[in-house]
């Protein structure tokens, strides 16, 4: 996976932790199996990754993440995971160039596991 | 949800008897490898981030001897467990400053119904409260015995 799919994708796995850290009930659980829970840590290391993405890609995931609470999704058995609509063939192909794909039909960022 | 709910997770192809690696990063990438191998996941970058960011919040070697590196995962659309030992015993940053002989790595998808992930992670850290289950798991002659010592009352 080229390095800006691969910013964005930890992005995207920051904001799944960050949404247990924020569910309070759910991270006072974790808390008590001893899991530390830092809510404020893992916003300012999204917040720096952000700053990470090429600004031609940065607008457009800020404007995804308004619209989508899943702004980046894998593509399984050939269908976007946000919409499951199809994806082309093309589309694992390029892949590995620097390039930021998204789903022709929802628009979601989608990348290849 | 019980133990031979949380085992259902985990499989003898995601079971590693003893390590190679030698310190927390080698035991997170042995642990996900087997993922790979197993055709769980096809790149392992994504989860190796995710496994040492949460490490970075605070370690999760939270029992005596036994850690439980965990987090959620665009990669997995099922809970999957990694179980792995190693008889040296590896640094995991535990809170008790001793060695890390027994892991259970779990890699939670976005969503879980039920609650599955933080439940297998409160009978696992419970089940390992026990000093007998754990030296039980730590000489445990292969998977059969292990998952046999784990659902021991
Ligand atoms: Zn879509």
């Amino acid at each position: 996976m080229n390095r800006q799919l691969n910013i964005l994708v930890d992005v995207q796995n920051k904001e799944l932790t960050l949404r247990d850290a924020e569910d309070t009930e759910r991270a006072k659980e974790f808390e008590a199996l001893g899991f530390k829970m830092d809510p404020e840590k893992i916003r300012g290391e999204i917040a720096k990754l952000i700053e990470e993405v090429d600004p031609k890609h940065r607008g457009y995931y800020l404007r995804l993440k308004k619209k989508y609470s899943d702004p980046v999704v894998p593509v399984r058995d050939g269908h976007c995971t946000g919409c499951y609509a199809n994806v082309p063939t093309s589309f694992t192909s390029v892949m590995n160039e620097n390039k930021v794909q998204n789903c022709e039909s929802c628009g979601r960022i989608i990348f290849q596991i | 949800m019980d133990i031979k709910d949380v085992l259902r997770l985990t499989s003898p192809a995601l079971f590693i008897p003893e390590l190679k690696a030698t310190d927390k990063n080698g035991v997170l990438e042995e642990m996900v490898a087997v993922l790979l191998a197993d055709r769980k996941l096809t790149n392992k970058d994504t989860v190796l981030t995710m496994l040492a960011h949460r490490e970075e919040m605070g370690s999760t070697a939270v029992g005596p001897g036994v850690a439980f590196p965990h987090g959620r995962s665009l990669a997995t659309e099922d809970l999957i467990i990694v179980v792995a030992r190693s008889a040296a015993g590896v640094d995991f940053d535990s809170i008790d400053g001793e060695p890390t002989h027994l892991f259970f790595m779990l890699i939670a998808p976005p969503q879980d119904s039920g609650n599955q992930y933080i439940r297998s992670l409160a009978v696992l850290t419970e089940k390992l409260q026990n000093e007998g289950t754990r030296t039980a798991l730590r000489e445990a002659a292969d998977y059969e015995a292990f998952s046999g010592a784990l659902t021991e009352e």
